[in-house]
C-alpha cells in the first residue's frame, strides 16, 4: 500500500509519538484523522501542523472506552476524507501501581483504554476496509507484554492481551486486512523525565540510547508498504529486551 | 546506515533470495558489493555482471561455509580488495528433508554446518573488520521452522533455531557498534525440486491467500539497514503463517 493519499486514523495523536507519527504520514501525502481526549491538549496546533504539510485533517474528541463515540469518529472519518486505510491503535493509558495495591477501577482504566478501545476501533473500521478490499491495522503494544516489570501488572496484561488480539484479528480478517503490533522501547521519554531516568534508559539499551518518535514511523511505514507482513510483533527498543 | 560508499557482503548471492538481495544493496547504492556462492559459478557470473550494470564494483568469492577456512579466506579478500565491511548478510543456506528417524550424523553435521555455524563464524570475523571502521549492519536469514516444527526437516530447523540464537547473542555481543537482526520469510521464493502443485498447496495455510516474494524480503532488508534503533530482533514476512 501507498501511503500518498491513503486515509490514515490514529488514536490519540495532539502529543507525543502518536501526533509525530501523523506528521511523518502527511510529510509522506497521507490524510490524516486524529482522537484527542483531554480538552488541554494541544490539538489545534496539531491539526493545524498536519494540514500546513498540504493535506486534510480531521479532528474528534474521542473517549476510546466508548464504542458509540469511537462509532461516530470512524463514521466521521470516513464521510470527512471518504475511505480509512490504516488505523494506528496508538490510545494508551499507563498506570503502575503494586499488585496488591491495583483497585478494580484501575485495572478496568488499564483493560478499557489499552485493549477494548483497540478492539473497538479495529471492530468500527474492519468493515469499511473490508469493503475497500485492503486495510492495514497497526497495534502499539509494548516490551511488558513481554517481560515483567514491577508494579506494572494490570499494564502488562493489557499490553499482553493486545498481542493476542493482533494475532487473530490478522488471522481472521486476511486477506483483505493485514494486522501487526510495534512494541516500541524507550523512545521518547515524558516531558519530566529526571536525569537519572535518562540515563536509566541509555544504559538499558544495547545500542546506548533511547529511540525517537520517527522510529516508530518509519516502522510503521515498511508495515504499510510490506504486503506480505502481518501477524506478528516487531520490536523496535534499541535492544532494551535483550538486556 | 547509508549505504553510500559502503561495503556489503552476501553470503549465497549467486542466486534466488541472495540475488535479490544483492542487486537490492547494489540499487540502495551500495559503493562494492561482494557475494559468495559454492557451486553456481554460471549464475555467479550472470549475477556479477548485473550487480556490475548497476555501478557497483562486484566480487564473487567461492566459498564452501561448512569449511571454516575458506570463510576465513572471504573475509581476508574482503579485506584485501575493498578494506573494510559494511553490511553482512548471511543469506547461503541448505534445505534437506529427511524424516526424524532418517536423519544421519552426516547429513546432521552438514546442515548444521552451512546454515549455523558457517553464519555465526562469518559474522565473528566479518565484525571485526566492522569493528575496525564505523561498525555495521549483520543480518541473518532465518524461517518458519524457528517457530514452527516441521517434521521433514528436524535438522534444517534446529540450524535456523540456532541462527536465531546467534542472531540474539550476537546482538548483545557487538553493540553498540553493530546491529545484528534476522529476516524471517515464509514462501517467498519456489524451491527448485518443488512442483508448482506442491508450491501453490502452501497457500491454505497462509492468512494472506497468497504466495510472497523476494521483493518482500528486499523490503526487510532496505527497512532493517535502517533502523538504527532495532537490534537482536526478527522481522517476519510470512504472510501470516506463524499465527497459526
Amino acid at each position: 500500500m501507498n501511503l500518498e493519499n491513503s486515509v490514515i486514523l490514529i488514536t490519540g495523536a495532539a502529543m507525543r509519538v502518536g501526533k509525530e507519527v501523523g506528521l511523518y504520514f502527511a510529510s509522506k501525502g497521507a490524510h490524516i484523522a486524529f482522537s484527542y481526549y483531554e480538552e488541554d491538549e494541544p490539538w489545534q496546533e496539531t491539526q493545524q501542523e498536519i494540514e500546513a504539510l498540504g493535506v486534510k485533517c480531521f479532528v474528534m474528541k474521542v473517549e476510546i472506552r466508548n464504542s458509540n463515540d469511537i462509532k461516530a469518529f470512524v463514521q466521521k472519518t470516513k464521510e470527512a476524507l471518504g475511505r480509512i486505510d490504516v488505523l494506528f491503535n496508538n490510545a494508551s493509558v499507563w498506570l503502575r501501581k503494586p499488585f496488591l495495591d491495583i483497585s478494580e477501577a484501575e485495572w478496568d482504566l488499564a483493560l478499557d483504554v489499552n485493549l477494548k478501545g483497540p478492539f473497538l476501533c479495529s471492530q468500527a473500521v474492519a468493515p469499511i476496509m473490508q469493503a475497500q478490499g485492503q486495510g492495514v491495522i497497526i497495534n502499539i503494544t509494548d516490551l511488558s507484554a513481554f517481560q515483567v516489570w514491577n508494579e506494572n501488572a494490570h499494564h502488562a496484561a493489557s499490553k499482553a492481551g493486545l498481542v493476542a488480539l493482533t494475532k487473530s484479528m490478522a488471522f481472521e480478517l486476511a486477506p483483505a486486512i493485514r494486522v501487526n503490533a510495534i512494541a516500541p522501547g524507550t523512545v521518547l521519554l515524558p516531558p519530566n523525565a529526571s536525569e537519572a531516568k535518562v540515563e536509566w534508559a541509555i544504559e538499558n539499551s544495547l545500542l546506548k540510547r533511547v529511540g525517537t518518535p520517527l522510529d516508530v514511523a518509519k516502522l510503521a511505514e515498511f508495515l504499510i508498504e510490506n504486503e506480505f507482513a502481518t501477524g506478528a510483533v516487531y520490536y523496535i527498543d534499541g535492544g532494551r529486551s535483550l538486556v | 546506515m547509508d549505504l553510500s560508499g559502503r561495503c556489503v557482503l552476501v553470503t549465497g548471492g549467486a542466486h534466488r533470495v541472495g540475488k535479490a538481495i544483492a542487486l537490492k544493496l547494489a540499487r540502495m547504492g551500495a559503493a562494492q558489493v561482494v557475494f559468495t556462492y559454492n557451486s553456481s559459478e554460471e549464475a555467479a557470473d550472470k549475477t556479477a555482471q548485473e550487480i556490475r550494470s548497476l555501478g557497483c564494483e562486484v566480487l564473487a568469492i567461492r566459498c564452501d561455509q561448512s569449511d571454516i577456512q575458506q570463510i576465513d579466506a572471504a573475509i581476508e579478500l574482503v579485506r584485501q580488495k575493498f578494506g573494510r565491511l559494511d553490511v553482512l548478510v548471511n543469506s547461503a543456506s541448505v534445505l534437506f528433508e529427511a524424516e526424524f528417524d532418517d536423519v544421519t550424523a552426516e547429513t546432521w553435521n552438514q546442515v548444521l554446518n552451512i546454515n549455523a555455524r558457517g553464519p555465526f563464524f562469518f559474522m565473528q570475523k566479518a565484525a571485526r573488520l566492522m569493528m575496525a571502521g564505523d561498525g555495521g549492519v549483520v543480518i541473518n536469514i532465518i524461517d518458519e521452522s524457528v517457530l514452527k516444527p516441521a517434521l521433514i526437516w528436524v535438522h534444517h530447523g534446529a540450524s535456523k533455531a540456532a541462527l536465531w540464537n546467534i542472531t540474539r547473542t550476537g546482538a548483545a555481543a557487538l553493540a553498540p557498534k553493530i546491529r545484528v537482526n534476522a529476516v524471517l520469510p515464509g514462501a517467498v521464493l519456489k524451491p527448485p525440486d518443488y512442483s508448482d502443485e506442491r508450491w501453490n498447496g502452501l497457500i491454505p495455510g497462509i492468512p494472506l491467500q497468497k504466495l510472497g516474494s523476494a521483493e518482500d524480503v528486499c523490503q526487510a532488508i532496505e527497512y532493517l539497514i535502517h533502523a538504527d534503533f532495532v537490534t537482536g530482533q526478527m522481522i517476519v514476512v510470512d504472510g501470516g503463517a506463524t499465527v497459526l
